[in-house]
């Protein structure tokens, strides 16, 4: 039969280190006990894509139990080979950065004060923006012509949104009849 | 890969406190072997081929002793496994006065079936020759592989004059098929992982996010481990095939040094005894035809 990198592939077997290194008996003595005192721990790494920009950057991620060590290029992906730009360099942060905001912060029209509020104080703020505009600014009809559109606001996607998060907020957006929708990855 | 100061930076290893200084001399005995009998004048001859036909072997991830005619001297064969056995009973892995009474009745026909079984990755071969010798079949594994590995560096030093690797894609060496001992994360390449061959003491490129072993590239069951003792070091595992390659991070380590992998290999010992513990496997291909024919 023909010889085929398939079928050599399927016909890997395996030896346990330890019966092909039992030939050297005592000769291991002080590694197994230098072994049994070491501390271990489990790591991963991922493929993902940068989200800032169109180029589409391949990076792997490095992570310990769920917690992100480490971003770097990945060498293997065709268009950045293992290289990044600065700020795709800094993607670590998006993850891990103690100087990101993790309240949510309100000024007051007028006011030079930042507040602490919870989620559900913002979310209800935020709704209820949304319809106090929407109703003001909402028109029917064009001369004639049906639109059901808003132009008294717009919706910016950010950069770090992946694909699905894109969809919904695009069905979203297009749900009140904002026209005005944008996005600044075109990944 | 240079290997003229592999012999110098194995004997800084004495000393460690993860390694025996009786199991570093072991190592470096071997070692002198395989340079003394590395490139001996009429032990390797390979027949010459053509360019295009070795590129496209290597395109199709076939090995250069799956297609290539190569001729091996038994006389050169016989007198490397003679040392070899010469070091195992200097060291004591085995039992002296049967094994050396054994060396002096070795003839050409048992070296050219361990060299065939050997070449070939016949398991089965060699726990069946090992039952005519009073080695066990793991001791006459490893002094079988010692014995091949100046004949297949001379083959891949042979073959690094017209063949080119870059564009070698598989996890198995592009000279022998054997599956990698080692691997690097490069520093000069942006963390691209370098896999080396410890019978040809080649190395080639392969993917990282990748199981060279059984092409799994799924990264929830790829994984791996480092410990609290040298940081650059960690073995890469695949929870698919449960195999394991021991590698280290250039890129943690200062300065810019060179890895020798003959060294590095010897000194992480201490990951082939972990990873043993947690039931990984060191991988071999079971069988390779190949074209080895002998003198």
């Amino acid at each position: 039969m023909g010889y085929t990198r398939r079928n050599f592939l399927k016909i890997c077997g395996g030896v346990t280190a330890g019966a092909l290194l039992s030939p050297l008996g005592d000769l291991l003595g002080p590694t197994k006990a230098f072994a049994k005192g070491l501390k271990t721990k489990w790591g991963t790494e991922s493929t993902t894509i940068c989200p800032y920009c169109g180029v589409g950057c391949g990076i792997i991620v490095t992570a310990y139990r769920g917690r992100v060590t480490n971003t770097e290029g990945d060498p293997d992906h065709p268009i950045n080979e293992g290289s990044l730009c600065s700020k795709g360099n800094a993607l670590f942060q998006v993850a891990n950065n103690p100087r990101r905001l993790r309240t949510i912060r309100y000024r007051a029209p007028g006011s030079n004060q930042w507040e602490e509020k919870s989620w559900e104080w913002a979310m209800k703020r935020i709704a209820q923006n949304i319809k106090k505009t929407r109703d003001a600014s909402f028109k029917q009809k064009d001369g004639n012509k049906v639109v059901n559109r808003t132009e008294g606001m717009a919706i910016l996607g950010g950069a770090a949104l992946d694909s699905e998060e894109c969809y919904l907020l695009s069905k979203f957006a297009r749900s009140l009849g904002v026209v005005y929708l944008e996005h600044q990855a075109r990944i | 890969m240079e290997t003229s100061n592999s012999k110098k930076e194995l004997s800084l290893l004495y000393g460690k406190k993860e390694l025996s200084d009786s199991y570093i001399s072991f190592q470096i005995d071997l070692f002198d072997i395989t340079t003394k009998f590395r490139n001996s004048k009429d032990f390797v001859f390979i027949k010459p081929l053509r360019k295009d036909l070795i590129q496209n072997n290597f395109k199709s991830g076939i090995p250069l002793v799956a297609f290539a005619p190569i001729t091996v001297s038994l006389d050169i064969l016989k007198k490397c496994f003679s040392e070899i056995l010469s070091v195992f009973i200097s060291h004591n892995t085995c039992s002296k006065d049967t094994v050396a009474r054994f060396k002096k009745e070795i003839d050409k026909g048992f070296i050219q079936d361990i060299t065939s079984a050997i070449s070939s990755y016949n398991l089965d071969a060699i726990q069946t020759l090992s039952k005519s010798t009073p080695l066990d079949a793991p001791s006459l594994h490893l002094a079988t592989s010692e014995m091949a590995k100046p004949m297949f560096q001379t083959i891949a030093i042979g073959a690094k004059k017209s063949a080119s690797f870059e564009n070698w894609a598989e996890g198995f060496c592009p000279i022998c098929g054997d599956l990698p001992g080692f691997a690097r994360l490069s520093k000069e390449d942006e963390g691209k992982r370098y896999l080396w061959c410890k019978k040809c003491n080649l190395e080639w490129g392969f993917r990282r996010i990748h199981c060279p072993y059984c092409g799994n590239t799924d990264h929830n069951k790829l994984k791996f481990l480092t410990t609290n003792h040298r940081e650059e070091l960690r073995i890469d595992v695949c929870n698919d095939c449960n195999g394991y390659t021991k590698t280290i991070d250039e890129r943690k380590i200062e300065g810019e040094e060179t890895i020798n992998f003959i060294r590095e290999n010897v000194a992480s010992l201490f990951l082939d005894i972990i990873a043993d513990e947690k039931g990984y496997k060191i991988k071999s291909p079971d069988f390779l035809q190949t074209k080895i024919t002998f003198q």
